[in-house]
């Protein structure tokens, strides 16, 4: 069995949010404040802790009612049970589907006390449990996010080696290092130390007794007990070929690392369990971000041996939950496995009156905002299997901030990405000054101007590398229903690489050469337009509001040239790379129409400019101050992201 | 896994039944050590060990169930999932009946034992003028077709009841109907109803395979004790767990079968008997004197006889026949001969097959009588909650009373079923009761006035905040004019003996019983005499059986002067030692 959704009623963040998870990993992720740690929070009120001792109770707080007072309510809903499972829990299971649903409903009345708060139930019909002991068998280990590792490995008191050894030894091991041990004990009580103290002891004592009754005073070892002696015990570790040291010295990632192992034994050794959720609150807060792939791969593969079947043994089973801000682990999982938290604004309930008390009068015109936590499984998300393949091969190559902002311009190549920041700052959002304004209206201006720069760097630019934009497009307005995607914003920069009369009768030559004839001479393709498909594909989402496709009439640097003046700047770029070709740059951009010219010209030559190094040259000469005006297309699409 | 109990050594046929895995039904005459051997089985789960399955033992008395709980105190996990121990309602309703009828009605069913605990239990009829009935009186078919069952209707009520009904029945019964449907549409299950709902569910083919597949995933072993009271519900169930792949172990005494009210027909255990392997009967009895055994024996039918074996084995002491002509100076009659032979006045108990017979001779004066009113009603349950010594099915009973007649005031929430009811109430089941518990504390009914008690009860609810939830309190709890309570208990004769009905003594033992045949009346136990003379197979005499072999040591049969001259001559005939006392 395993945890396949949660759903959060009136609990901080989540007013109505349901998360679903995969059988292995979920890997949660979303800004700060955008929840997660709350989910994980309900999480562990909602399962025993394995240890058995809770770490987390309900809070006041946890109610983000609005003085509503709606209870809170966890469900979560549990299934692919086995033939056991489902037997073990036949007074609980759902006749009808087969899952497993336990929900906590926390009273939000301030009175009560945590026991009382607190009301277990099962079954969509959230009737009374009639086996509650069955409740601990699933149950959580939590890993906070800054954990200091190295102390929960080597205190004393609950020492988690002498926790685990007990796991893992036989009955005759620990018999017979137990009689070692009380062996050593009994030479060392012959040692002067125990001896000098005793006699010393014993001469004092003496004194105290004989006119009364005489005592002996004798000194020795306490028995020995297994957890006592393994409490002394302490992990060292070291790189290959250097002496152990004490784990506090090679560095916290790795004392992270070991204390997981460490969790991940004990996790093996469960007894009674039937499934274990590892609640890994942001693994990247202490790890080298190579040590931050390894231990999710580490992670889902424990997850993944995990299943096995469970006739003679209880199921054990590992599934890991895990949230990080990071786009590196994210990208790492690949988008099956992540669940992408987004805010959603809304208007707050008004508050119900308590006992009789005046209900706080709410200003019509200001009704109370509040935002609530909205998760994106994005496993749900309508990709054809090779289109969900193309964009995790792009995130693990990339480690992209795609998931994680709101406002995504995607492009096609690095020559968009480099020049849009420069465009956007220099060019676009630019105080609109026309001479005649106040020093006051201009200093407004300033300051808007400012503002929209700020936003703009804040959104990210995608560099696809292709002109495949469609995955991307689907996968970032997609929505679970209520009209939260990814993104809020989403621009597309895609060059329109019209077919003109010239490419068809070069493209007909070469066929003609090549020799082929009448049948076999296809027809010429349709043209691709790119522009609708993507239009299309957001109408489908219902998301045509927050796309904005913008096109190049030609191919981005041909149509740099259209807006009159910016010929120079682009000649000087050009010159940086071919300092002796004025002629040619001349000849290329020759005639009524430069932008098609020169739209022709790269058609015909590949090699004639380097992209990228344009673009490098263009924004350099741009920040440099040189006059350049931004092309209305990529404008707009500035403005609008 | 708990170690046996201290001093006790296993019989080679006890051993058998602990022991041997697999399924078997064992005979085992009164006093064979039993329930003892059965715990012992469901500790020590043989065939299962190291099995992740559990073990069910299921069980129509309390006493078993007690005996389980006692012995498995130090290892309380024995008692959890996946384990079960309990009745046989508790189970169908925990394993079949409360999953399935969740998943299809969405809400849980509101289980209840009897229609006597569920809102409009008693009603003015509309078919006659003053006729005042009470659903739990009657039974009711699958379909909800009612039948008025005389029986249930108590002592001093059934007369006049049965006399007013006669013309009238087909409306009563469509009436019951009626309220019986609204009942059960409204989410109410009775323990007669869900074994229509089982024997429904149990002939879906997909419902019963899945039912099937997951009793085998969860129990290997069932355990029931007495299977001879089961009825044809049981019977259903015990196939279908047999059928189910799981081992299937019954024990019991069919002569112990008194139940026949519960619809139970000898041929359908006798149909049980074929199901599994018979196991080595037990009947060594290690409870009573020879000559208790050989009253037992005499009382049973067939010839099979019991080994004493116990520690008694070696005691001559006869069997007392004590002549009386009614109830009046019967206990301190048999107060003394039980101290002449050394058993002080705590050692005895008075049986007899009606409720009322065992009271008057016990000496414990006139019965409580039924009352009519709510506040006498919710008087009675609440002096019943109070009471130390009341047996703990009667306290339950009457706590499902008192929370009945408390949810019947609570406003438009009082006809819910369990679920909405609590949701709505904002409150739990847990804290209803323990709240329950509290008012029933406040004040002791019947050392108040009625006004008085119906003022505490009141202010408790203030007290617990929850006098908005039960608003109707004062209007449901009317107090007579003459502010007296009616059914007020006769002042408790100190020199009382304890009493109990056979039924209600089932499963347990004394050192001294006296078992009353009384005055040969219409049905009853004196037909268990002329049954008990002429050999013949009958509950009325395996009444007698069951209470005469509840005795250890003294055995008082304490016989009315019109049968006397009978028990005495088949005493004579069976050789029975006895004694005129």
């Amino acid at each position: 069995m395993y945890l396949a959704e949660f759903t959060l009623k009136n609990f901080r963040s989540c007013r109505d949010t349901t998360v679903t998870f995969q059988r292995g990993l979920t890997l949660i992720v979303g800004e700060n404040n955008s929840g997660k740690s709350n989910i994980i929070d309900a999480l562990r009120l909602s399962t025993p802790p394995l240890s058995g001792r809770p770490t987390r109770y309900f809070e006041a707080d946890d109610d983000p009612s609005f003085g509503s007072r709606d209870d809170v309510e966890l469900t979560a809903r549990f299934a692919g049970l086995s033939h056991y499972q489902e037997g073990q829990y036949m007074a609980l299971v759902d006749a009808e589907d087969g899952c497993l649903y336990y929900t906590s409903r926390y009273r939000v009345e301030a009175d009560l006390s945590q026991r009382e708060r607190r009301v277990p139930l099962v079954g969509r019909a959230k009737a009374v449990d009639s086996e509650p002991e069955l409740r601990a068998r699933v149950n959580h280990v939590y890993l906070a996010p800054l954990r200091d590792a190295q102390r929960e490995l080597d205190s004393a008191r609950g020492s988690r080696l002498s926790h685990i050894i007990k796991y893992l030894i036989s009955d005759d091991d620990r018999d017979d290092f137990l009689a070692k041990a009380k062996d050593g004990f009994e030479k060392l009580a012959d040692h002067p130390v125990v001896t000098n103290t005793r006699n010393d002891i014993h001469r004092h004592v003496d004194n105290l007794t004989t006119p009364v009754r005489p005592q002996r005073v004798g000194l020795g070892f306490e028995l020995v007990r297994l957890e006592r002696l393994t409490r002394g015990l302490r992990l060292k570790m070291a790189e290959h070929g250097l002496e152990p040291a004490d784990i506090a010295d090679s560095g916290l990632g790795y004392a992270n690392l070991v204390f997981m192992a460490s969790v991940i034994l004990e996790l093996e050794h469960a007894p009674d369990s039937e499934l274990t959720l590892f609640l890994v609150e942001e693994p990247e807060a202490h790890l080298h971000p190579q040590l931050q792939a390894v231990l999710l791969d580490y992670l889902r593969e424990k997850a993944e041996q995990s299943t096995r079947p469970d006739d003679a043994e209880p199921a054990r089973r590992i599934q890991v939950i895990a949230t990080t801000h990071s786009p590196n682990l994210a990208s790492a999982v690949g988008t099956t496995n992540i669940v992408a938290l987004r805010t959603k604004r809304e208007l707050a309930p008004v508050p119900a009156p308590v006992n009789g008390a005046k209900v706080a009068s709410v200003k019509a015109n200001e009704p109370a905002m509040r935002a609530t936590t909205v998760a994106l499984a994005l496993a749900d998300v309508g990709l054809k299997p090779d289109e969900r393949r193309k964009i995790d091969q792009y995130l693990d190559v990339t480690r992209s901030e795609l998931l994680f902002t709101s406002r995504v311009t995607l492009v096609e190549g690095i020559a968009e990405a480099v020049l849009l920041p420069a465009l956007a700052k220099h060019c676009v959002l630019v105080p609109k000054l026309r001479g005649d304004e106040t020093e006051e209206q201009r200093e407004k201006e300033k300051q808007a101007a400012k503002a929209a720069w700020g936003r703009y760097r804040a959104s990210s630019i995608i560099n696809v590398g292709s002109v495949d934009f469609a995955p991307y497009v689907k996968l970032l307005l997609w929505s679970a229903g209520d009209g939260i995607r990814l993104v809020d914003r989403l621009a597309a920069i895609t060059d329109r690489d019209p077919v003109l009369p010239e490419i068809i009768e070069e493209r007909e030559a070469k066929r003609t050469k090549a020799g082929k004839d009448g049948a076999e001479r296809a027809k010429e393709p349709k043209p691709a337009d790119r522009k609708a498909d993507l239009e299309a594909i957001a109408a489908s989402l219902d998301a045509s509001g927050i796309l904005r496709v913008a096109e190049a009439p030609h191919t981005l640097e041909a149509d740099l040239l259209t807006p009159a003046g910016n010929e120079p700047v682009l000649r000087k770029a050009y010159l940086k790379q071919h300092p002796l070709s004025e002629a040619k740059w001349e000849e290329k951009i020759e005639g009524d129409d430069p932008a098609r010219a020169l739209y022709l010209a790269l058609y015909r030559d590949e090699k004639l400019i380097s992209k990228g190094e344009f673009a490098h040259d263009l924004a350099g000469l741009i920040k440099d101050g040189y006059p350049f005006i931004c092309p209305e297309y990529l404008a707009d699409a500035i403005r609008f992201v | 896994m708990a170690p046996p109990p201290n001093g006790l050594i296993y019989s080679p046929d006890q051993l058998a039944l602990i022991e041997k895995p697999g399924s078997r039904m064992v005979r085992a005459c009164p006093g064979a050590g039993k329930t003892q051997s059965i715990v012992e089985r469901f500790i020590r789960r043989p065939g299962l060990e190291g099995d992740r399955l559990g073990v069910a033992l299921i069980s129509f008395t309390n006493a078993a169930i007690t005996a389980v709980h006692e012995r498995c105190q130090d290892y309380p996990q024995l008692l959890r999932a996946p384990n079960f121990v309990g009745t046989i309602d508790g189970f169908i309703n925990r394993y079949i009946v409360g999953p399935i009828y969740t998943a299809r009605r969405g809400h849980p069913p509101s289980f209840r034992d009897t229609w006597e605990t569920t809102p409009g239990r008693v009603y003015t009829s509309t078919v006659k003028a003053g006729l005042r009935l009470r659903l739990a009186w009657f039974s009711f078919a699958a379909d909800g077709e009612a039948t008025l069952v005389r029986r249930r209707i108590p002592g001093e009520l059934r007369p006049q009841t049965m006399s007013a009904v006669k013309d009238v029945m087909d409306g009563i019964t469509a009436e019951a109907r009626y309220k019986w449907r609204s009942l059960t549409r409204a989410g109410f299950v009775d323990c007669e109803y869900a074994r229509h709902l089982m024997t429904g569910y149990l002939v879906d083919p997909v419902l019963a395979g899945r039912l099937q597949r997951r009793f085998a995933h969860r129990f290997g072993e069932v355990i029931i004790d007495e299977f001879q009271d089961s009825n044809d519900g049981d019977v259903a169930l015990i196939r279908f767990l047999e059928a189910s792949g799981i081992s299937v172990v019954m024990v019991g005494d069919v002569d112990q079968e008194i139940y026949g009210f519960r619809q139970t027909a000898p041929g359908e255990t006798g149909a049980l008997a074929g199901l599994v392997e018979a196991g080595e009967p037990l009947d060594g009895n290690y409870r009573s004197t020879p000559a208790i055994c050989k009253v037992v024996d005499s009382l049973r039918y067939g010839d099979s006889a019991d080994t004493p074996c116990g520690p008694y084995k070696d005691e001559p002491r006869p069997v007392y026949v004590l002549k009386i002509t009614g109830p009046a100076g019967a206990a301190k009659k048999i107060t003394a001969l039980a101290a002449r032979e050394g058993f002080a006045a705590e050692q005895i108990v008075v049986l007899s097959h009606g409720g009322s017979d065992a009271r008057r001779y016990a000496g414990a004066g006139k019965p409580l009588g039924s009352a009519t009113t709510t506040i006498e009603r919710l008087a009675q349950a609440t002096a019943i909650i109070r009471d130390g010594n009341g047996k703990p099915q009667d306290r339950a009973r009457a706590m499902a009373l008192f929370e009945s007649i408390l949810r019947e005031s609570a406003g438009g929430f009082a006809d819910l079923h369990d679920n909405d009811f609590f949701e709505a109430c904002r409150i739990t089941q847990r804290q209803f009761r323990a709240g329950a518990l509290r008012l029933a504390w406040r004040v002791s009914p019947y050392e108040a006035t009625p006004q008085e008690f119906r003022d505490a009860i009141k202010s408790g609810i203030a007290e617990l905040g929850w006098d908005k939830r039960f608003p109707d309190i004062a209007k449901k709890l009317r107090v007579t004019k003459d502010q007296k309570w009616k059914h007020i208990p006769a002042a408790g004769n100190p020199d009382a003996l304890a009493y109990s009905t056979v039924h209600g003594y089932k499963g347990l033992q004394s050192p001294a019983v006296a078992l009353v045949i009384p005055k040969a009346r219409d049905g009853g136990i004196q037909e268990g005499v002329s049954n008990w003379d002429c050999g013949a197979r009958h509950e009325t005499r395996r009444v007698l059986y069951v209470g005469a072999s509840r005795a250890e040591q003294l055995l008082v049969l304490v016989v009315h002067d019109s049968q006397h001259a009978a028990v005495t001559t088949i005493l004579t005939r069976d050789g029975v030692l006895y004694e005129e006392a």
